[in-house]
């Protein structure tokens, strides 16, 4: 007892002498930017560094130090901001943004941690990064960013998605046919502000989707985002779970960070102008191609035809002496604007942030448009440090008018664009109804999505805290539609559809951190995750209304209701998961996280609804190691490598346990069988996928450049595919898992900042690079290939075994014959190379390959053709900031991706019908067979007599499939921020202006409009929606 | 401190065991298998659309009567065509021409409303097996609270019976096929030697027949449900099939058909009903039933098309309307195989009974009326509402007689016979044993089982196939041997199933 006495006398009469010699010092720490006061900044001082101060609410700190000891000013994100404290008492510190990858924060697996810790592949994209360029889905913003998140903006349809993919093909399904043949999207998971949430969400039925189709990624305000953290391999995003396969995207809002609350307006206003539209010939013009080509033919029964085709012959009735525009019918430039205004403050105590947005833009297409409006809010409350609430609520409305298409594409306008000139324009009185259905019909689609959640956690002891997540999503989508009665045949049409969606999730988290001497640190942690998921659609649809005004309430007998009622795709899933985590390093030189995580879905049934999915990862932090602890070149340096598991659910209850269906009565006795179109799967499994990672990281010369590598091998196995049965099983199909295909590639991202941190302009520069192969590894019955017919077009999909996955099949065009001699002769029978129905070729006619020497074009002819993923993506991005000037340059690229210019066989299938009143496009850049010019690389386009015959532009050849590689230049922002001083006068912190110029040019081999602007499986189709290009003038203002 | 531990530990564990009921959903708008097999009434639904799968194959075509009946040629095509379409694929049928029958030639469409080529697929016969499989597993697997488990026994041995009267069928339309019992079976599989098939079934059948009652409390069930009777008739019938191809061990066989007929015959379960109430007996749920398929218009359960009954080819107005183009029968039965059925001379209350003064008119004028119990009044055009016999008791006694007379017991065969001669009011049998007491007997089944679909089948399993008495257009030996009395298999069998093999005959 008299020791302890003793003991805490010495010490306190040792704080007692030290205090004496202490200076308080005060002042205030500022961002050296924004000039924002930052909240929470460390102060540190003495020999070793120890902790005597951190700025409160308002920036402002006050510290006893030691005068003429060293200062640290160190806070999360900046730069350590190091002063040797002499006379003055009063310091105001700016500190500065490190640019340094390595002190990012990342999110992993609900976790915050540093990058130095990380050993998963994860890339950061800030907030300020994408927020100058107005456009409805900030996804597309992403393009070009990330190394291996290959984007294609591949619509330009107000409110639409373009196709996303992490790390290569994930799926091979395609559903519809033709054009309309869609790649089954395999979108990340997105987690807002740690709520995960649905991107593929009213995408089910690819081009067929019903309702307004808004993704809910639409409906963000890209003004209100944080940053975006992608998160690639299975370390990484193994403790997200189920649509953690396809890689994860975390999206943080902003937060009040501010004792004096902060408005910040932002405006942009646009122009959006369609791109180039094609040339047609119109007027006399066409009519005289026309007739030339039909005297070419020398047939007199075809001339004697003209006197019968009216819009020939009758070239002075005034109905047929027209040469209307028709691509100008519907294509317009719009303007548009976007307003947000977002209000944030509060301290580490209590903050709090509303941001409203509004968004409107008109698209390119008339009668075709999006509209949001948001109001999205969050808050957290720190009372003290062991107890935090967080909670969050969005309000979100997203109005988007399809004219008469289904979203993603306009076939209504692609048909009648595609219209002779010599036919009178649009008007009420003629039989124009395609023109009057696509600007006339009358549209209301709106999705509501109100989402809510509520974060707290507790710590229960030093190390050991508690967590819970709540959250609540619910989104309804409806469409009301009518078609007046002169775009419809003469009868109105009415169309309602209805939808509602509903996610409950929640999360409940156990975790332990323990540090022994600073050296060792433990992380351990355990949580519990549900989902209730929910989803109910309905259509009503019906004809003949009294007339065009009146348009609803309506009432109708069997006859004039076309059906609708409950559609099909009614869905209900819960999923449990359970998972835990144990994260150790050693000094942060050392780090291994290993994982484990069991998933249970209602749709993968309950005999063993539990998947297990482990994960591993290393780093090894190099820098750290003392023979390179000190080297200057070296600022960091570490090396990574991962693997693990991941699962999707996939298939649902009726692949598994059956349907069973009423079938009337047997004996007046209720008949319930088993439904045989489908037969139950009692071992279907999850799709699953394993990756492995390696990756190296390093910063050099004070981090004036940065490399980042990773190369991977993804393996996603039981891919569901429905297989046909035997007929002795009595069934049809079975869905089974025995399809496995796997991607394998490297990333690269290098940064630059070629001037010195002292220089007055500061420009970085960063280059991003991805390549993925994937190769198809296994198909059901363990077949070695599998063609999948479609007669749409003919475009056949090839799937083999040791190949690209999804491979064209089609005919091989090898040229074009340049004279009749040319052809070859069956030695046997001495007839020509000829078609199934006996047309020989002839001069002008495209060669093609004969592959089974039968001297028949026939099925067997068709070839593996080219690869419709892209072998290689990426982007640069280049910054510069002088003064106030300040110039942001993002492009990507897509480079070795084959693209079947479906649009430009069409517009010359046309030529093959002279009497067809469709669109003569202008072919004088076409380098076609004529008997004049007879080594020409597209064959001759007007011999129609025969054209049925040989289809010289049929879709189904080599001839079309053209080189999609593009480098693109997404965007170009110039910013100017006005002078504090001057702003600051009229009471507003600060005014930036910026000029935006998106989609600005693409540059591209392919002959096509545009290489990007075609379906995921490498189709364009005349009927896309065209990406414009806009020009926007925009500013923040901040009060 | 370690209070709030336990506490939350005991918090992760509650959640823990109500995660498996949270995992179970199920669907509104449809059915899924795992919400079904819930209850009682699930599984007797499910058993009742086994019975109506059955009736789907065996009415989606007129296949008794082709097959059964038609190609044993004793059925002429009838000169009139009173509505004048053409039903001349009986003339094919009769001449063993069975490919036009499958592939419909050209000007013969009116032939499709008949759907023959579904002669040639079996794959709704396996629905009916995959049904029985599901329920035999779902059920032997399932807590069915409110489920004895004698029931459980009981359905699982009407799903056997069930499964083996389709192979049965199938057997005797295609001669080998692939064989399995397991529930959602999706192997590929070749055809297993249809002795086997049978043998299987013998035993499958035998296991679990005591779990079938012999009689039912509701007499709507009668004929109309798996009963010991049915499950012992339909033993007997596989036996006398196995006897015919499986000759070395056709004693045995005959053996066991006797022993059970006995079996049957000592229940007292069944009765012959008297010959002037046989249109109770083709009515179908009667005391004579083994086994029917119930049809009834009322109930709108009837066969896929009306035309596809067995009544259809031998009656007219008025059991057939409208009167205006049912003048006449299509077919009928050739005279001079009537005579040797029916000497002149001797009475037989089965001519009164069955056939009317036309009997041997070989024209459309002929009718048969086993099937009048019941015709539309009106001008509709329904065929009459009769249930498709399978087994009767009838039938049973006269096949317990066939193998007697193959084990050498004559008395005792004579006997049988006897039976129902007597019920038909005709002389009883005086004549010899042997060769002479067999044919006797099948002569006796051919009246008895006229137009029920046995006869063509009782050819091929007697051999009496090959023989011009009996068989019209008659095989020749090596055309049986090489499966000419089978039907062609569709090519679609060959898909994904790299082991099957179609019916050689018709690959010529």
């Amino acid at each position: 007892m008299k020791q302890f006495i003793l003991l805490l006398f010495c010490l306190l009469t040792v704080g007692f002498l030290q205090a004496q010699d202490k200076v308080t010092i005060t002042g205030q720490v500022r961002d050296g930017v924004t000039n924002e006061p930052l909240v929470g900044v460390s102060i540190m001082a003495g020999s070793p560094l120890k902790a005597v101060g951190i700025t409160n609410a308002s920036g402002q700190f006050s510290a006893s130090v030691f005068p003429n000891s060293p200062l640290v000013f160190r806070y999360i994100g900046y730069s350590d901001y190091r002063i040797t404290l002499k006379d003055k008492r009063e310091l105001v510190i700016r500190l500065t943004v490190t640019e340094n990858k390595l002190n990012e924060t990342v999110i992993i697996g609900y976790q915050k941690k540093t990058r130095e810790i990380t050993t998963g592949s994860a890339v950061i994209v800030g907030g300020k990064e994408i927020q100058d360029v107005p456009v409805s889905n900030v996804e597309q913003l992403l393009q070009g960013r990330v190394a291996g998140l290959n984007i294609q903006n591949n619509t330009g349809a107000p409110g639409a998605r373009g196709m996303i993919q992490i790390r290569g093909l994930s799926n091979i399904t395609v559903t519809g046919s033709g054009n309309d043949a869609f790649l089954s999207p395999t979108s990340p998971l997105y987690v807002i502000d740690g709520v995960p949430i649905d991107a593929d969400a009213n995408f089910e039925y690819g081009y067929q989707s019903a309702g307004p189709g808004v993704s809910p990624m639409s409906l963000i305000p890209p003004e209100d985002i944080e940053s975006l953290e992608i998160l690639k391999d299975a370390q990484a995003t193994a403790l997200y779970g189920s649509r953690g396969a396809y890689g994860v995207i975390l999206l943080t809002t902003r937060r009040g960070s501010s004792p004096i609350p902060l408005v910040r307006y932002t405006g942009n206003f646009f122009v959006n102008t369609p791109p180039q539209l094609r040339k047609t010939i119109g007027g006399q013009a066409e009519r005289r191609l026309r007739l030339q080509q039909i005297y070419g033919s020398g047939n007199i029964d075809n001339i004697y035809n003209i006197s019968t085709t009216h819009f020939l012959a009758d070239s002075l009735n005034p109905y047929y002496n027209n040469s209307t525009n028709w691509q100008d019918v519907f294509y317009q430039a719009t303007y548009n604007q976007t307003h947000n205004i977002n209000i944030s403050g509060g301290d580490p105590k209590f903050n709090y942030k509303v941001d409203m947005g509004y968004y409107h833009e008109n698209g390119v297409i008339r009668n075709t448009g999006f509209d949001r409006y948001s109001v999205n809010t969050n808050m957290l409350y720190q009372p003290n440090p062991k107890f935090r609430v967080f909670t969050t609520l969005s309000t979100q409305v997203g109005k988007r008018n399809k004219g008469d298409g289904n979203g993603l594409t306009q076939s209504g306008v692609a048909q009648n664009a595609a219209a002779s000139s010599l036919l009178p324009g649009p008007s009420f009185y003629q039989s124009t109804a395609g023109v009057l259905s696509s600007l006339d019909t009358k549209n209301d689609n709106k999705t509501a999505n109100v989402r809510a959640s509520l974060d707290v956690s507790y710590q229960l002891l030093k190390g050991l805290s508690l967590g819970s997540s709540v959250s609540y999503e619910y989104a309804s989508n409806t469409e009301d539609r009518f078609t007046p009665a002169a775009a419809h045949k003469d009868f109105s049409q009415v169309y309602a559809y209805d939808d509602r969606k509903f996610t409950l999730y929640n999360r409940n988290t156990l975790s332990y951190f323990a540090s022994i001497n600073n050296k060792h640190n433990f992380f351990v942690s355990a949580f519990n995750e549900i989902y209730s998921k929910g989803f109910q659609a309905q259509v009503i649809q019906q004809e003949k209304t009294p007339n065009d005004q009146y348009q609803g309430p309506l009432g109708y007998d069997g006859y004039a209701s076309l059906g609708g009622g409950l559609l099909d795709n009614y869905s209900k899933q819960h999923i449990a998961s359970f998972a835990g985590t144990f994260s150790y390093n050693y000094k942060q030189k050392y780090v291994m996280d290993i994982s484990y995580r069991m998933d249970g879905t209602s749709s993968s049934g309950f005999e063993d609804p539990y998947s297990k999915n482990p994960a591993i990862g290393v780093r090894w932090n190099f820098n750290k190691e003392n023979a390179l602890n000190e080297k200057k070149w070296l600022t960091y340096g570490s090396l990574r490598g991962s693997w693990g598991q991941n699962i999707v659910p996939s298939g649902d209850i009726f692949a598994i346990y059956g349907t069973f269906d009423p079938r009337g009565t047997y004996n007046a006795n209720q008949r319930l069988g088993i439904n045989y179109s489908l037969l139950p799967n009692t071992t279907l499994q999850p799709t699953a996928t394993t990756q492995y990672n390696v990756g190296f990281e390093a910063g050099f010369f004070d981090s004036r450049l940065e490399v980042i590598f990773d190369a991977y091998y993804k393996s996603v196995k039981n891919l569901l595919r429905t297989k046909d049965l035997s007929n002795i099983t009595g069934f049809d199909k079975i869905t089974t898992n025995e399809t496995s295909l796997i991607d394998y590639g490297y990333e690269l991202t290098l940064t630059f900042r070629p001037l010195p941190r002292t220089s007055k302009v500061q420009w970085t520069v960063s280059v991003n690079a991805a390549l993925n192969k994937d190769i198809l590894t296994h198909l059901p019955n363990g077949a070695r290939q599998l063609i999948e017919y479609d007669y749409t077009n003919s475009q056949h999909t090839l799937f083999r075994v040791g190949r690209n996955s999804l491979t064209n099949y089609l005919l091989k065009t090898e040229g074009v014959y340049a004279t009749d001699a040319d052809v070859p002769v069956d030695p046997a029978t001495g007839q020509r190379y000829r078609t199934a129905d006996g047309t020989y070729f002839k001069a002008g006619d495209p060669i093609y390959k004969d592959v089974d020497h039968n001297y028949i074009l026939d099925n067997n002819d068709y070839i593996p053709a080219g690869n419709s993923q892209p072998l290689i993506t990426g982007g640069l991005q280049s910054y510069v900031n002088y003064k106030n000037w300040s110039l942001n340059l993002n492009t990507s690229y897509t480079l070795i991706r084959k693209i079947l210019n479906n649009a430009f066989a069409e517009r010359m299938q046309y030529l093959g019908d002279p009497y067809t009143a469709k669109a003569v496009v202008d072919v004088s850049n076409v380098d076609y067979w004529t008997p004049e010019h007879t080594n020409a690389k597209y064959p001759n386009p007007f011999d129609y007599t025969r054209y049925s015959s040989i289809r010289p532009y049929r879709y189904d050849q080599t001839l079309i499939e053209e080189d999609g590689s593009y480098w693109k230049i997404n965007t170009i922002t110039l910013a100017y921020l006005l002078n504090r001083k001057f702003t600051n006068r009229y009471g507003v912190n600060s005014v930036r202006m910026y000029f935006t110029c998106n989609n600005l040019i693409t540059f591209s081999p392919y002959s096509g409009p545009n290489p990007e602007n075609v379906s995921a499986l490498g189709r364009d189709q005349s009927s896309g929606y065209p990406v414009p290009r806009s020009y926007n003038f925009g500013m923040n203002i901040e009060f | 401190m370690y209070r709030r531990i336990y506490l939350i530990a005991c918090l992760l564990l509650i959640t823990q065991g109500g995660c498996k009921k949270f995992l179970d959903v199920k669907a509104l708008d449809r059915l899924s298998g795992n919400a079904f097999f819930q209850s009682a009434s699930d599984v007797e639904d499910n058993m009742w659309d086994i019975y109506g799968l059955f009736r789907d194959v065996v009415g989606s075509c007129p296949m008794y009567a082709v097959a059964g009946e038609v190609r044993g040629g004793m059925l002429g095509y009838s000169p009139q065509k009173n509505d004048g379409n053409d039903r001349s694929f009986v003339e094919y049928a009769a001449k063993n021409d069975l490919i036009p029958l499958i592939y419909t030639p050209s000007g013969k469409d009116f032939w499709n409303i008949f759907d023959l080529a579904n002669l040639s697929d079996w794959k709704p016969f396996y629905r009916v097996i995959q049904a029985c499989n599901i329920l035999q597993y779902e059920v032997g697997r399932r807590a069915i609270p409110d489920l004895s488990n004698e029931q459980k026994l009981e359905y699982q041995a009407e799903a056997t019976f069930m499964r083996c009267l389709a192979y049965w069928t199938m057997v005797r339309l295609w001669g080998d096929v692939a064989y399995y019992t397991d529930a959602y079976h999706e192997a590929p599989l070749p055809r297993e030697k249809m002795v086997t098939v049978m043998k299987n079934c013998i035993e499958d059948l035998k296991g679990v027949m005591d779990n079938l009652p012999w009689t039912f409390t509701d007499p709507a069930n009668r004929g109309a449900r798996a009963s010991k009777g049915a499950a012992i008739g339909l033993i007997m019938e596989m036996n006398m099939w196995n006897a015919g191809f499986d000759k070395g061990n056709a004693q045995q066989y005959y053996r066991s058909t006797a022993d059970l007929g006995n079996e049957l015959m000592q229940s007292n379960a069944y009765e012959l009903l008297p010959i002037d109430q046989s249109f109770t007996i083709f009515k179908g749920r009667s005391k004579e039933s083994l086994f029917d398929i119930v049809i009834s218009s009322n109930y709108g359960e009837t066969l896929s098309e009306k035309w596809n009954d067995l009544s259809e080819l031998v009656v007219h107005y008025p059991y057939k309307r409208p009167a205006a183009n049912h003048q006449y029968s299509f077919c009928y039965f050739r005279a001079e195989y009537l005579r040797r059925l029916y000497p002149t001379g001797v009475p037989d209350a089965r001519i009164e009974m069955w056939f009317d003064s036309q009997m041997f008119a070989n024209d459309g004028t002929f009718l048969f009326l086993k099937y009048n119990s019941v015709f539309e009044q009106g001008n509709d055009d329904v065929n009459v509402d009769n249930n498709l016999i399978v087994l009767r008791y009838a039938g049973a006694i006269l096949l317990r007689a066939e193998a007697l007379a193959e084990l050498g017991e004559d008395a005792e065969a004579i006997r049988m016979m006897n039976l129902i001669r007597d019920r038909a009011k005709t002389t009883l049998y005086q004549g010899a044993g042997g060769s002479a007491l067999k044919d006797a007997i099948f002569t006796e089944r051919a009246k008895e089982l006229m137009m029920e679909g046995h006869y063509y089948f009782d050819l091929v399993r007697t051999g009496r196939v090959t023989n011009t008495n009996w068989c019209y257009y008659a095989l020749t030996p090596s055309q049986f041997d090489n499966g000419g009395w089978t039907w062609p298999i569709s090519t679609a069998s060959l898909d994904n199933n790299p082991y099957m093999q179609l019916n050689n005959y018709w690959l010529r």
